[in-house]
């Protein structure tokens, strides 16, 4: 039943931290099942929008549905991949205790310890995203490219059906990101997902609809984007254009459900 | 000393002390210095000096009133924190000398010759008397059951509270735990090493242990023995050269902390 609500409905949503407004007026309906990239500028308001969705932040006015709900009431349906950058990564924990902190969700926590279930789905998250031999090792000795995947899997431990990447291919190399990005479209057969992304190979050839924010929603679609919109939203034809986006060939795609 | 030792109770006591003590910060001292919270504590430890004035002004036991105030001003500080915009260093540099200030002002009005501080600002081990031993062994026994009971909720609050709200995790709650026992370490630690030198206690056997390992409870347990070596050592040396036992445990420590990270630099060059 939840499945017919769209993934996330937002209603004239205005966001902002004390005195600076980072969103306007968004409206913006996702479709359950769909891979979305969100595009922008630095400060655009990219993670602000996800922090809206996760419930991190209230908006000022408006309304933000998740699956119908309250983001509040939704929290176990969603899996969020925060950028990476902003998490200690001198913090003496291991990859597993990392991925397990995805199972706490709703448990009671006095005296808590991880069922065979949770240990199980601990290790499904660790092997599917290629970091199991990794298991013991503390956070900071990992790679940027193993330390992204160790942030997907603890998003998948939660089981999510709604997955939210802030940037998940920052610093990565080519092989890497695409790597990540092969097992996001993998995902999206079961799940959707929501990404902010910089990366116009994502947008180019992963990603099925993009939506554009800049403090206001400029677009919202297929990634057929004008170079006008670009030139819109970052104020210079930048390499979306030189990456050839324009020439995407959308019919590929247009037989999706 | 060591005969000194089984003659002298006061002895015995300093040596109880110093094991108490050094569990309560092995516990809680990786706690802060992974938080970043290491000022914070400084700031909680002062703010009990106001409540060791006010046990003078109402004539009872200062530990129990600076246990009460501690954890009062640890709490609203947590509070005051998640509902205002005021910088966490601000808000520092204020109610760090407040409770001081309050302090100095309840001890005023008490009638009489003026007490002596200085044991609750250096700390006196070799005074520490076996009530004072009471209160620490229950408090640090507090401190364990809540770090074991609740171990997955403080390190989820500790590494990632962002993601810990998406999940609904009871945040403020693992905040709470964390401030209050930061207000109890310092009331079992203001014996041995004073308010003003207990920073030291707090931050060097953890930042020694996580040179050494890499997960938190290794880290908690390898601090609970660096700390108990440093304060044993720190207290023969007071015992045996007649220094004050809050200096010498503190200067021993940062000392020992300069030779380890110089020495560990040198087997890295060479
Ligand atoms: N915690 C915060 N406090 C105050 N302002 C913030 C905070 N986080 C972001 N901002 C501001 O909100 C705006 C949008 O930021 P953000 O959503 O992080 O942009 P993006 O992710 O697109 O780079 C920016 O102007 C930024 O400076
Ligand atoms: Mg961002």
């Amino acid at each position: 039943m939840k499945e017919t609500a769209p993934a996330v409905c937002l209603q004239n949503v205005s966001a902002g931290y004390s005195k600076i407004t980072a969103l306007e007026n968004i409206n913006l309906n996702i479709e359950a099942g769909s891979f979305t990239g969100i595009i922008g500028p630095n400060g655009g308001g990219k993670t602000t929008l996800l922090k809206v969705m996760l419930g991190l932040l209230e908006p000022w006015t408006g309304q933000v549905r998740i699956f119908g709900q309250d983001p509040q009431e939704n929290r176990r349906l969603v899996g969020y991949v925060p950028q990476a950058t902003n998490i200690n990564r001198q913090f003496p924990i291991s990859v597993r205790e990392v991925v397990s902190m995805g199972r706490l969700a709703g448990k009671s926590l006095f005296f808590h310890r991880y069922s065979t279930i949770d240990n199980d789905m601990i290790n499904h998250c660790l092997t599917r995203l290629d970091v199991l031999d990794l298991a013991e090792r503390q956070i900071g000795q990992l790679s940027s490219g193993q330390w992204q995947r160790v942030l997907i899997a603890r998003a998948l431990a939660v089981e999510p059906v709604l997955l939210l990447l802030d940037e998940p291919t920052s610093g990565l190399d080519a092989n890497a990101s695409s790597m990540v990005y092969e097992l996001l479209q993998e995902l999206n057969r079961e799940i959707t997902i929501i990404m902010v992304t910089h990366d116009t190979l994502a947008i180019s050839a992963y990603v099925r609809d993009i939506a554009c924010i800049n403090h206001h929603l400029h677009y919202h679609g297929e990634p057929d984007i004008s170079s006008e919109l670009i030139m819109q939203l970052y104020g210079c034809p930048v390499d979306l254009i030189a990456h050839g986006v324009p020439h995407r060939v959308l019919e590929q795609h247009g037989g999706q459900p | 000393m060591i005969s000194a030792l089984l003659h002298y109770n006061f002895l015995q006591n300093a040596l109880m002390g110093a094991l108490l003590a050094s569990l309560a910060c092995g516990i809680i001292g990786p706690v802060i210095v992974e938080k970043r919270l290491v000022m914070m504590s400084g700031g909680i430890a002062h703010t009990a000096f106001g409540g060791i004035g006010l046990g003078y002004y109402l004539q009872v036991e200062p530990m129990y009133t600076a246990l009460g105030f501690s954890l009062f001003s640890a709490l609203s500080i947590a509070q005051i924190q998640r509902r205002s915009s005021v910088m966490p260093d601000v808000l520092i540099g204020m109610f760090w000398p407040l409770g001081m200030a309050l302090g100095i002002l309840f001890i005023s009005f008490t009638p009489g010759y003026p007490p002596s501080m200085s044991t609750y600002l250096f700390g006196d081990i070799l005074t520490v008397s076996s009530s004072d031993l009471w209160v620490m062994a229950i408090l640090d026994a507090v401190l364990i059951f809540i770090t074991f009971s609740f171990f997955h909720l403080l390190q989820a609050y500790l590494f990632d509270e962002e993601f810990s709200n998406t999940l609904g995790l009871p945040m403020v709650l693992a905040e709470a735990l964390t401030y209050a026992m930061i207000a109890l370490t310092v009331v079992v630690l203001i014996r041995v090493v004073g308010i003003i030198l207990i920073l030291a206690l707090l931050c060097v056997p953890p930042a020694l242990a996580r040179l050494f390992r890499n997960d938190l409870p290794a880290i908690m347990g390898l601090s609970v023995i660096l700390g108990a070596v440093l304060c044993l050592a720190g207290l023969a040396l007071s015992y045996r050269f007649n220094l004050a036992s809050g200096a010498a445990i503190v200067i021993l420590s940062v000392t020992v902390y300069s030779i380890v990270q110089l020495v560990l630099r040198l087997c890295k060059v060479y």
